[in-house]
């Protein structure tokens, strides 16, 4: 099946993105988030969990039980999911190569140390 | 540090603004979450803009999944709830996040006041300015380019070194020229190629 791109919403993919390492609790998710970001996005339990319910419908992330931390609940990509994030990062991918080849996209802001 | 327990149960009381399909299934992840965050958070001011995102980000999540699973009308006055809230947080969270992003910055570890080359010229030397991560940094310079987007202000200002330094305000409009004090929270600086990015900037 084709891989389809750019279909989800930023909030969205910045919570794949923090799952792809590993499967992690909603403030473990928020902090990954905000270091993935550079602090940009900084996500309250109201908007992370709104979008991990469409992501769970979705068949995007599905929950996972941790019996030495019952208090918490953990989420991991499913393979849907991580079908998806590559799609979305092939996508972002080849816009930064057309932003550089159009000159679009600066130099200062291309080039994090 | 130990964290006010109402604030908990005032948070429970906000999640109930959800629908119950909604609540039975999120809610109590949900206050776990953000008793996390409380616990994480050191500072009283921090905890403070904690509440704030909370409050800007609960109405509008509550009124989606209310319109998403919305029907019938035991659901209306909840509705009718959220709706009100919506106008009322908003301007509330709006006002916390300004003033609380200010404060926090002044009461953060210290706060050390630089000249706009001083730091370009320590970024440039340390990769990092030495101090940045522990206090919060005030400077005032000269605003020589701007950037916008939506509400997000990038001003570059003006140094006498070749190091960049290029500041991420919200909500600020800028113009080129402009001579104003900026107050840098400590720990939240992007590394640039030739310069720094410091971010969530208020003026000082």
């Amino acid at each position: 099946m084709r891989r389809q791109y750019n279909q989800l919403p930023q909030v969205a993919f910045s919570i794949l993105l923090a799952l792809s390492l590993r499967e992690r609790h909603g403030y473990e998710i928020i902090k990954q988030v905000v270091d993935d970001s550079n602090g940009k996005i900084k996500l309250s339990p109201g908007a992370l969990y709104t979008s991990i319910k469409q992501l769970n419908e979705q068949h995007l992330v599905s929950e996972v039980e941790h019996r030495d931390d019952p208090r918490r609940r953990y989420y991991r990509l499913t393979n849907k999911g991580k079908q998806t994030l590559g799609a979305e990062l092939e996508y972002y991918e080849n816009s930064v190569v057309l932003g550089r080849q159009r000159q679009v996209l600066e130099t200062s802001y291309g080039t994090n140390a | 540090m130990g964290r006010m327990p109402s604030s908990i149960g005032m948070y429970a009381k906000l999640v109930e603004l959800y629908p119950k399909s909604y609540r039975q299934r999120y809610g109590q992840p949900m206050i776990q979450t953000f008793d996390d965050m409380l616990e994480a958070e050191q500072s009283k001011t921090g905890r403070l803009l904690i509440w704030a995102r909370v409050l800007r980000d609960l109405p509008g999540s509550a009124l989606k999944e209310h319109l998403t699973n919305g029907k019938g009308v035991a659901m209306s006055r909840n509705l009718k709830i959220v709706l009100v809230s919506v106008a009322a947080a908003l301007l509330l969270a709006n006002g916390m996040s300004y003033w609380f992003g200010i404060l926090h910055a002044r009461q953060a570890v210290g706060i050390e006041r630089v000249s706009t080359t001083q730091l370009a010229d320590a970024m440039k030397k340390d990769g990092f300015y030495s101090h940045y991560g522990n206090a919060a940094l005030l400077f005032k310079g000269q605003v020589v380019a701007v950037k916008q987007q939506n509400n997000v202000t990038i001003a570059t200002f003006k140094t006498h070194s070749t190091y960049l330094l290029e500041c991420q305000f919200s909500n600020l409009k800028l113009v080129i020229g402009d001579v104003i004090s900026v107050v840098a929270p400590g720990g939240s600086a992007n590394r640039l190629g030739n310069g720094v990015l410091l971010h969530d900037c208020v003026r000082g």
